[in-house]
């Protein structure tokens, strides 16, 4: 039975914490934690068991106790399983475990604060624990529940700092009896509650008029204040707190810290470093003591060979430089450091460690202040001499102390220097033979990033520079699957140097050598590869491209490619083809590159590859070269590539497809208003700030009007007149009608929009013309035309003609009104109450209407040519009438 | 200061990496959160720390040649301390240390906002991550390395860490030595380490022993490219009462020996004087300036441990050699001269020349005359040795002649090497001289103190061992492993 339970735990445990949100996600939390603190009470399950369960609560207490009631009922059991434990030494792993678990479930779900009981309950127990120094009371067995008791303590008073402010004579005095190996811990925990005490005093700045005193020689409860608010922890660094002690302050803080100090070597070196951290802190904070108290340690701490003592050396001369480190202190410490980075019995992390301190290295006169790599100025030639990479180094040192000796040789002007990157040159060049003779893929990655770093420092060595280029030169053409690290290469020394000219350099010069092949076998294998560095030199504008584009028009013709009709290397051919394209001298090689794509189009035989040169060849034909750049020059770089086609990846890429499709607009942002009465004029307005190429459509909704052409306006900015934009109307028969707009439109990003304007309504009436008369005819010859015309449009049943008569209940000034309003463009003749109106309706038609009024009424007496439009006028003199 | 979690992952070639341990501190990670502020990433699940650490190591596309990330030529770790990508974010300073089939990890917690990145060497928990790492990787990887051997030692991790390191501030991370309950009873007045100190057991012994490596690359280009270094490792276990075991070793260099440099001690060492430091091989230093006898006051730890480090130069390699090989179609042609410097100690435990063949395939034919020794020729047909055996003759020096004649088929199994490439090539030597140290430096039994009532036997050896040490090739170019600017 226990040992299927255990099994059974120790499954559960291992799967919980390898993903605690999935585990509890399948089971309910307050039911596994039940389990759990039931379990850890049951004798059926193995102690080993238990610790392991425990471990759960270590670790992800957050998990297992949302709310405060489940942190207080888990705090609880947890103690009751503790105080029914035996205290025998079998259980202690248990017992240590327990008050750990307690430990970090009431921190970590923020339960530890006065209101608490178990909070309360449980500090208490832990200054219980510790206060039996020297295991008078319960003996050597119970030593590592007190050690642990002092580690919880600690860690609450580095959780709440303050918290145990008030107990400091207590804590000195157990931290000076304790002589049991146990002593480490009751160090710790009174320096790190000495440094919380001083940092407070700062805080209020000043001096200290005795307040130091009163802290050591306190002797009350606990401070709970200091659990209120865990979010005012202060950075241990960068701050510059001051306390001023008394005369007799200092001294007993002095002998103090002189006593743990002293005491230091006998603690481990992890605790040794963090001893003297705490104490480095309270001797910056507190100016009266000089940090020549820590002159006793240093020689010992200079001599270590352990990384904790040395870094608290380091840190020391960080904090407190010269006023602890005289000038020749601080040479001595580089020396060693030096020595440091480079001893044949110090593991290699180590020794990067320390080679990253020397580029760090707090100086007592620093240069500058960044926490960019520095050197240290006492740092020379001579000095580094033995950190020389080689090629039997591993990777890492080989690559750091090539970038230390570059910043040495760059820092220190002379001979010695111009040797030192000599050597460096020689060893770059000793990893190009390893590379050359084909090193394997770690050597070679190194071999790049040891040439970025050459670049990087001795870009103004002409001659080494020349002599690198000529060297990947001949790398690149004997190992041509290395392209894509020379491509990193171009691209990361472009970003590196700017302006520099080598990365074009190299570029052109790859160019130069692959254009030069010969179409063999050999340069068909690594055709690929040719073609992706070529694609790259062709993004580079000030290079020429008529030599790609004719070797690549002679692979073509030249081979066997298109009949083989590979899709892969078609679309290679094609991605060079894109970059030329975008190439600013496209002009000098517009003949070349329009035969090869007219001869990928015909004849290669892959008809995605064959589409895709059409679509390039019509674009090469047919698009202006901004245009082209526009539509191709946005790499597919920039953001993350969406799921596409295949070969929409090698060759496009989501701009391209951007550019050429016309979105719908969300909302209406355009409309038209009308500026000219009569006249068909409108004036674009728009709430966006800007647009571009605005397309107007028109579309007849039937057929009587001719079709409207689209309408172009440049631009349309919200800050400036709107343009006016005319619309020609041509109708073929005299009826009202409606068109739909739309408009097609371009904004800043570049995207095109197309939206549905308002409808544009031609009503009856706005098609009325005038007679189409030359304007100098007098008016005789006018009222002569009418009464021909009146007398022509008497209907009959051969004709079209009609006659109709329209009365409507007026004054004869509302009538006088009505036609000067409506029809006096029209009239003929304007005579006592008498009117004679003539109406032109394009393209051919005519409305004449003899107008009289009689007793308070009006009557229109109209002839037309065309019967069909009588309806329409019917309703327009009801409209005018009626208003 | 405390880290906020430990994790040891096994990662071998060809095996999908797993989580083998790992342990998190939430109450660190409270404060993590507070004193990072807006720059404070969680950690993430084991498998996704996992993800994002094999991805940072470029441990991942094994079998691609080219993967920006990985192979970016202007990414370069220059620490173990590396930044991961966590959902989108940087989580820093990751400390992950590769050993053999296993990676360490470790996050200190930093206790300052992470952006900008603050210099490791002000981070003052990076040290307790390294030591917590070195400390669980020295207990992994000690001794035997089998399977279940290794997993037993995993299955104890866990407590054991948690008595290291109980809430995140490492007390001790030397796992060998923990749970040390009795070793001192509190009947005494002054302070007992924190560390596990010895316990008698039998007799009262002490062992002090100097092993020193000498490492030598020699080109024989009559210029003074040629360099050597000794350097020395101090061990000692003591079995002695655990009451006041304060005990001196002291360190002896004959009139003409060579001044020990760059010494380092163990943190057991409680003082050291000041002028064993002066000498370094960072400066150019008078050597007439300390030359011991070096003393070391300590209070042993249970195990053995390493007492001090230290190098030398001396003034010549014990054994100066030169190499002349050349190509010949399929045949190569040898010559071998060494000759042993009359002042080191002409009795060898063992005294091996290696000469490998790469990129040339088998031996098929070989003919040879030696001055001295057996030359045999290995099974895998690609590797000369030339056993020299325990003494050199009177004259000090022994030659090799002859001519080895290679078969034009390849071999799967053939060695291939990238810096050894047409006739470069090298002469690798080892030996071991026992009772001798190659600076002169000795145990000196007069020298040593123990404050103990029973006088312990005290029990000395030495011996010098060869390390790296080659002979190139002096007809083809060679790889120069040291620059001198006094050329």
């Amino acid at each position: 039975m226990a040992e299927r339970n255990s099994a059974s735990w120790n499954r559960k445990v291992a799967s919980f914490c390898s993903e605690p949100k999935t585990f509890l996600c399948d089971s309910s939390v307050d039911g596994f934690l039940g389990e759990l603190l039931k379990d850890l009470q049951s004798e059926a399950i193995h102690g080993q068991t238990k610790i392991l369960m425990m471990d759960l609560l270590l670790e992800f207490p957050e998990f297992l106790c949302p709310d405060q009631k489940t942190v207080e009922m888990t705090a609880e059991t947890l103690m009751n399983i503790l105080k029914k434990m035996p205290s025998s030494e079998r259980s202690m792993t248990l017992r240590c475990h327990l008050l750990l678990a307690i430990e970090t479930v009431l921190i970590t779900c923020e339960s530890f604060n006065q209101n608490s009981k178990m909070a309360q309950d449980f500090a208490s127990l832990l200054m219980h624990i510790i206060s039996d120094v020297n295991d008078k009371k319960q003996g050597v067995a119970n030593r590592p529940l007190r050690t642990t008791a002092c580690e919880c303590l600690r860690e609450l008073e580095s959780c709440y700092p303050g918290f145990l402010s008030q107990r400091m004579e207590k804590l000195y005095l157990m931290q000076q009896q304790e002589v049991t190996a146990a002593h480490q811990s009751y160090t710790l925990l009174y320096t790190v509650v000495l440094k919380n005490a001083i940092r407070f005093l700062a805080q209020k700045e000043g001096p200290s008029n005795g307040a130091l005193k009163n802290a050591l020689l306190s002797n009350e409860d606990f401070f709970w204040s200091a659990t209120e608010n865990m979010v005012e922890l202060q950075p241990s660094s960068n701050e510059q707190l001051l306390l001023l002690p008394s005369n007799s302050e200092t001294k007993d803080l002095k002998s103090i810290l002189a006593l743990l100090l002293e005491d230091s070597y006998l603690l481990t070196p992890v605790c040794q470093n963090t001893l003297f951290w705490q104490i480095v802190q309270v001797v910056a904070m507190a100016r009266t003591i000089s940090p020549v108290i820590f002159k006793s340690q240093l020689v010992r701490l200079f001599s270590t060979m352990d990384l904790s003592c040395f870094h608290s050396i380091l840190q020391m001369k960080a904090v407190f430089t010269d006023s602890l480190f005289t000038g020749e202190d601080e040479h001595f410490l580089i020396q060693r450091l030096v020595g440091m980075t480079q001893h044949p019995l110090l593991s290699t992390p180590v020794k990067l460690f320390y080679l990253d301190c020397l580029l760090h290295f707090p100086e007592n006169r620093p240069l500058t202040s960044n926490s960019e790599e520095n050197l240290p100025v006492l740092l020379t030639v001579q000095m580094t001499s033995s950190l020389f990479p080689n090629v039997f180094n591993d990777h890492s040192t080989m690559l750091c102390r090539q970038n230390v000796l570059s910043m040495v040789y760059l820092e220190n002007e002379g001979s010695y220097s111009e040797k030192g990157i000599a050597f460096l040159f020689e060893h770059v060049m000793s990893l190009y033979s390893m590379v050359h003779k084909n090193g394997n893929r770690e050597i070679t990655a190194t071999f790049f990033r040891a040439v970025h770093l050459f670049v990087q420092y001795f870009n103004f060595c002409e001659k080494h520079m020349e002599n690198l280029t000529e060297k990947l030169l001949k790398l690149y053409m004997s190992n041509s699957s290395l392209a894509p690290n020379f491509i990193n290469l171009i691209n990361q020394t472009q970003i590196l140097l700017e302006f520099h000219v080598w990365p074009v350099t190299l570029s052109k010069a790859l160019q130069k050598e692959i254009v030069n092949l010969p179409t063999d076998k050999w340069t068909m294998k690594n055709l690929g590869w040719h073609l992706k560095i070529l694609s790259r030199v062709a993004q580079e504008n000030s290079i020429s491209q008529s030599s790609t584009a004719l070797f690549l028009r002679r692979v073509v013709f030249c081979s066997d490619l298109c009949s083989k009709g590979d899709w892969r290397t078609g679309n290679a051919l094609l991605s060079v083809c894109k970059h030329v394209l975008q190439h600013q001298k496209l002009s000098a090689i517009f003949v070349h590159l329009a035969d090869l794509l007219q001869y990928l189009m015909h004849r290669f035989e892959d008809i995605d590859v064959q589409d895709r040169a059409r679509l390039y060849y019509v674009l090469l034909t047919n698009v202006s070269s901004d245009k082209l750049g526009k539509i191709l020059t946005m790499s597919p770089a920039r953001g993350q590539t969406k799921s596409r086609s295949l070969s929409s990846i090698m060759t496009e890429n989501e701009n391209f497809s951007t550019m050429l499709t016309i979105r719908n607009a969300e909302k209406t942002l355009l409309c038209l208003q009308p500026v000219l009465e009569g006249i068909k004029a409108f004036t674009c307005i728009s709430d966006s700030p800007s647009l571009y190429c605005i397309v107007l459509q028109f579309e007849n909704t039937d057929c009587r009007f001719e079709s409207i052409s689209d309408i172009n306006v440049p631009c349309l900015f919200v800050d400036r007149k709107p343009p006016v934009v005319t619309i020609n109307l041509v109708p073929k028969e005299p009826y009202p009608t409606i068109f739909s707009v739309s408009a097609t439109y371009s904004t800043q990003d570049g995207i095109t929009y197309q939206t549905k304007l308002d409808p544009l309504y031609i009503t009856f009436r706005e098609m009325f013309i005038p007679l189409p008369l030359p304007a100098l005819w007098p008016l005789e010859s006018r009222f002569d035309l009418f009464g021909k015309l009146w007398s022509a449009f008497k209907p009959d049943e051969q004709n079209q003609f009609e006659e109709s008569i329209f009365c409507y209940e007026m004054s004869n000034n509302s009538l006088h009104d009505i036609v000067l309003d409506n029809f006096s463009k029209f009239a003929v003749s304007c005579n006592g109450g008498e009117y004679k109106i003539a109406v032109f309706l394009p393209p051919q038609f005519h409305i004449l209407m003899h107008i009289k009024s009689q007793d308070d009424t009006a009557c229109f007496s109209v002839r037309t040519d065309n019967w069909n439009l009588l309806p329409y006028l019917n309703s327009h003199l009801l409209d005018i009438t009626l208003q | 200061m405390p880290v906020r979690g430990l994790w040891v992952l096994s990662h071998r070639q060809g095996h999908s990496a797993v989580m083998r341990f790992s342990r998190r501190y939430p109450t660190v990670e409270k404060r993590a959160k507070i004193y990072n502020k807006a720059s404070y990433v969680a950690i993430p699940e084991d498998k996704d720390l996992l993800k994002a650490l094999l991805l940072e190591l470029g441990l991942t596309d094994e079998n691609k040649n080219f993967v920006e990330y990985r192979d970016n030529c202007s990414r370069i770790n220059k620490t173990n301390v590396y930044s991961l990508s966590v959902s989108e974010r940087k989580l820093w300073p990751v400390l992950a240390v590769q050993k053999a089939d296993f990676i360490y990890v470790c996050i200190p917690l930093v206790e300052q906002s992470l952006t900008p990145p603050p210099p490791l060497l002000t981070i003052n928990s990076i040290s307790e991550a390294f030591a917590l790492v070195s400390g669980v990787m020295l207990f992994i990887s000690v001794g035997q390395n089998s399977e279940t051997e290794v997993s037993s030692r995993l299955a104890q991790l866990p407590v054991l860490v948690t008595q290291a390191c109980p809430l995140g501030s490492p007390v001790d991370t030397n796992l060998f030595a923990l749970h040390d309950n009795s070793a001192t009873s509190a009947n005494q007045t002054c302070k007992t380490p924190a560390w596990k100190t010895s316990k008698q057991k039998g007799k009262a012994q002490i062992d002090v022993s100097i092993t020193e490596k000498v490492q030598s690359t020699q080109y024989d280009k009559g210029d003074d490219s040629d360099t050597w270094q000794v350097f020395g490792t101090v061990s000692c276990k003591c079995n002695l009462e655990a009451i006041t075991p304060n005990v001196i070793v002291g360190l002896n260099l004959p009139a003409n020996g060579s001044p020990l440099q760059d010494i380092l001690v163990h943190p057991c060492v409680t003082s050291v004087d000041s002028s064993m430091l002066i000498s370094s091989s960072v400066a150019l230093t008078d050597d007439s300036a300390f030359n011991g006898p070096y003393k070391f006051p300590f209070i042993p730890p249970s195990d053995t441990f390493q007492l001090c480090y230290y190098t030398s130069q001396v003034p010549v390699p014990p054994i100066l050699g030169f190499y002349q090989m050349t190509e010949d179609g399929s045949q190569v042609h040898l010559s071998i001269k060494l000759k042993l410097h009359e002042t080191v100690k002409n009795g060898f435990e063992y005294c091996d020349a290696k000469i490998p063949f790469f990129n040339r395939g088998q031996i098929k034919h070989l003919e040879y005359k030696v001055s001295h020794g057996q030359l045999e020729l290995s099974r895998e047909k690609s590797l000369l040795v030339w056993v020299i055996g325990q003494k050199f003759p009177k004259s000090l020096e022994i030659s090799l002649n002859g001519t080895a004649t290679f078969s034009s088929e390849a071999h799967p199994n053939d060695p291939a090497d990238p810096i050894c490439v047409g006739a470069t090539g090298y002469v690798k030597l080892s030996f071991r001289i026992p009772d001798y140290s190659l600076t002169g430096c000795y145990a000196d039994q007069q020298t040593m103190q123990v404050f103990s009532s029973a006088k312990p036997k005290i029990v000395t050896s030495r011996e010098l061992i060869s390390s790296d040490y080659y002979i190139w090739n002096s007809k083809a170019p060679a790889p120069v492993t040291s620059r001198s600017f006094y050329a």
